[in-house]
């Protein structure tokens, strides 16, 4: 991934969070590109329109939770109606291994993070993708 | 905004499934059919292929009908959405306050029976397309 085509997705209901993430993002990545969703409702329409190549998403939301922006990219993909394959990194204050298990399996999830974030965990992450 | 002419139909069942692509083949033989079996696969067929109206069943297993709905008000009303879709409801629920409901939902245009009664879809397909 080139650094000038890094176009990120930050699903995250909690404001405050979003800001965390994003200025965090802007620090290492100047010339990125930084989309904002409070929802999953938001963050799959936002998915659809911009195709961002990172996605940090949120698991527990109200209404619609993370596991329903991880249940329409598979099924999209499984019926070859999306092509290209985003990085999702989960941040869940999820603490249940099994469960931790589970979404790190889920397709296009390349690792789970626990909540409160660690960002020297997040940009060892980005550090390998990003040229 | 919309110049496509897609049509898209939301139905897990795939004999009904079969039926309505068959009434659309008839009525509408200029419009291009695209057909989904479940509400994910739904939406994702509604951002690819921007279809200017959708048929959407309610009531599905695992993701309802009101899924879609959901998803779609949530960008359109966040001005996220390159496309404005007009969705009518096919639903066997026949509770009225659930019925108003949806008539209520944005992008919703019309809410039918279930069975669909073919003859009053025609007519709401010439107002709408």
């Amino acid at each position: 991934m080139k650094k000038n085509m890094l176009r990120f997705l930050i699903i995250e209901d909690d404001e405050m969070i979003r800001i965390i993430h994003k200025e965090f993002l802007e620090e290492l990545f100047p010339e990125c590109e930084i989309l904002e969703a409070e929802n999953a409702a938001q963050g799959i329409c936002l998915y659809f329109e911009c195709r961002p190549n990172v996605i940090l998403l949120d698991m527990m939301m109200p209404l619609m939770g993370g596991e329903s922006f991880l249940d329409i990219l598979e099924e999209g993909y499984s019926k070859n109606i999306l092509k290209d394959k985003p990085k999702i990194v989960v941040i869940t204050a999820i603490k249940d291994v099994k469960e931790l298990m589970s979404i790190g399996k889920r397709f296009a999830v390349e690792a789970v993070i626990s909540k409160p974030l660690v960002q020297s965990q997040l940009k060892a992450l980005l550090d390998d993708w990003v040229e | 905004m919309n110049h496509s002419k897609n049509l898209l139909i939301i139905e897990d069942e795939p004999i009904t499934r079969a039926m309505y692509i068959n009434f659309f083949q008839k009525i509408t033989p200029d419009y291009q059919l695209f057909e989904a079996s479940n509400a994910l696969e739904g939406l994702c067929m509604s951002f690819e292929k921007r279809p200017q109206l959708i048929l959407l069943d309610m009531i599905m297993p695992e993701y309802s009908g009101k899924f879609v709905l959901d998803v779609m008000e949530e960008g359109l009303s966040k001005n996220l959405l390159s496309f404005t879709p007009k969705i009518i409801v096919v639903t066997s629920i026949d509770n009225a306050n659930e019925l108003m409901e949806l008539t209520k939902r944005l992008a919703v245009v019309s809410v039918m029976p279930k069975p669909l009664p073919f003859e009053t879809l025609e007519e709401l397909l010439k107002l709408h397309l």
